[in-house]
């Protein structure tokens, strides 16, 4: 997101604030799908995530006057996503493992005969990362989908940037060595 | 800046994302690391087959921007100090002095009665004032039927048509919804133009009926 279309969300919520729904439109066009995949990527069921997309937007509305401008929208209205994401989760048990947990997984062994396709590498890696705890998940999602900056992501998440890093750090070795156990990726440093 | 620094630093670097010094140290540094070099390498696909895998998720049908105003529109007409709260605050302190007053002297049979006709009473009230209320947002006024300075159309909008290019496509002709959507969808557009003058209403049509990308259906109503 350049500065210019930060600053047009910021108008956008401004306007938001004295009530304009054309204003909610745009950033509901802009958003919803993002805001949708982070919050399909937490909770891993679709009619929670479209619930909480809507309820993330709602609650935008309701607190647009709030906003002072001293994060990007971005960043705001993923910390409400991330916000009603936890809360939600905490209502139904979820089914994740700890990265040391994980590691200890072992995946079905495969030919190395069998040729490394990107379906293959997907599918190995949507599996990856289903195991990894909610936080590491979190950081890859928002950097690697979300493409956030990892100040974004530490005041979305409410930690300090070393733990994003630190995070991030875990993440990408788990993922890494979780392909190389299928067979993906030999060539990884 | 060590190694160890700059390689955290890669996932970043790989989105984009670090401040311009950053990045100059971080690509300064991979012109001498082969590990790092390597690791970007994995890092970008491993990025491509991460947005590869959320793009596959699609949300459904369900997830629209008219659900999404549904909920403001709750959320607006249930605020403090507007019509439907101010009637339901009402509501409540009526009951409130009805039932703390002469109700519960009065024998069983004539209260059974008396709240029977309240429910249905309350029931045909509020299912009037919500019929008034629910299209708010695309209700902007009502002409009377006997109207000669306006003439009515009948628009069916593209199921895809968001609500700004609806206001456009409706803006353009001068026009403003008085009704809709109805049971088929179809809306009552009203432009400022008296039937008989035929040639500008068919001009009016001609433009409606040109975006097609948003108006699916315009004609002149009967």
């Amino acid at each position: 997101m350049t500065s210019s279309g930060t600053e047009e969300e910021s108008l956008w919520i401004e306007q938001i604030a004295r009530g304009d729904r054309e204003a909610f439109e745009k950033l509901y066009r802009v958003y919803s799908v993002r805001l949708f995949r982070y919050l399909f990527s937490m909770v891993q069921e679709k009619n929670v995530a479209e619930e909480l997309t809507n309820d993330v937007l709602l609650a935008a509305w309701k607190g647009a006057a709030e906003f002072r401008g001293q994060s990007k929208p971005s960043t705001w209205l993923f910390g409400i996503a991330r916000h009603k994401a936890l809360s939600s989760l905490r209502q139904v048990n979820s089914h994740t493992v700890d990265i040391k947990e994980a590691s200890e997984i072992m995946e079905p062994r495969e030919g190395p005969e069998e040729l490394v396709t990107r379906e293959r590498l997907q599918q190995r890696l949507r599996s990856a990362l289903q195991q990894l705890s909610q936080p590491h998940r979190e950081v890859v999602e928002l950097t690697f989908y979300q493409g956030l900056s990892y100040q974004e992501i530490a005041e979305i998440m409410q930690c300090s940037v070393n733990t994003v890093k630190t995070r991030m750090f875990y993440a990408k070795k788990y993922l890494r060595d979780h392909l190389e156990k299928a067979g993906i990726g030999g060539e990884m440093p | 800046m060590k190694h160890s620094e700059i390689n955290e630093l890669l996932p970043w670097y790989a989105n984009a994302t670090l401040r311009e010094e950053e990045r100059q140290i971080v690509e300064g540094h991979l012109a001498n690391c082969r590990e790092c070099t390597r690791e970007l390498e994995t890092l970008s696909m491993m990025q491509q087959a991460i947005v590869d895998i959320n793009n596959a998720v699609k949300p459904s049908a369900r997830l629209t921007f008219e659900r999404a105003l549904d909920k403001v529109e709750e959320y607006e007409t249930a605020k403090p100090g507007t019509d439907r709260a101010n009637v339901r605050a009402s509501l409540r302190d009526w009951i409130g002095n009805f039932f703390s007053g002469w109700w519960t002297s009065t024998p069983l049979l004539p209260r059974a009665i008396i709240a029977v006709q309240a429910l249905l009473l309350i029931g045909l009230a509020g299912s009037i004032f919500y019929g008034q209320h629910k299209e708010k947002i695309y209700t902007t006024s009502s002409a009377s039927s006997g109207d000669r300075s306006n003439t009515r159309i009948v628009v069916s909008f593209d199921a895809n048509a968001s609500e700004q290019q609806m206001r456009q496509a409706i803006s353009a002709v001068h026009g403003k919804i008085i009704n809709g959507p109805s049971a088929l969808d179809l809306y009552t557009i009203q432009v400022p133009i008296p039937p008989e003058r035929s040639a500008e209403i068919q001009q009016v049509l001609k433009t409606l009926q040109q975006n097609g990308r948003v108006i699916r259906f315009a004609e002149q109503q009967p």
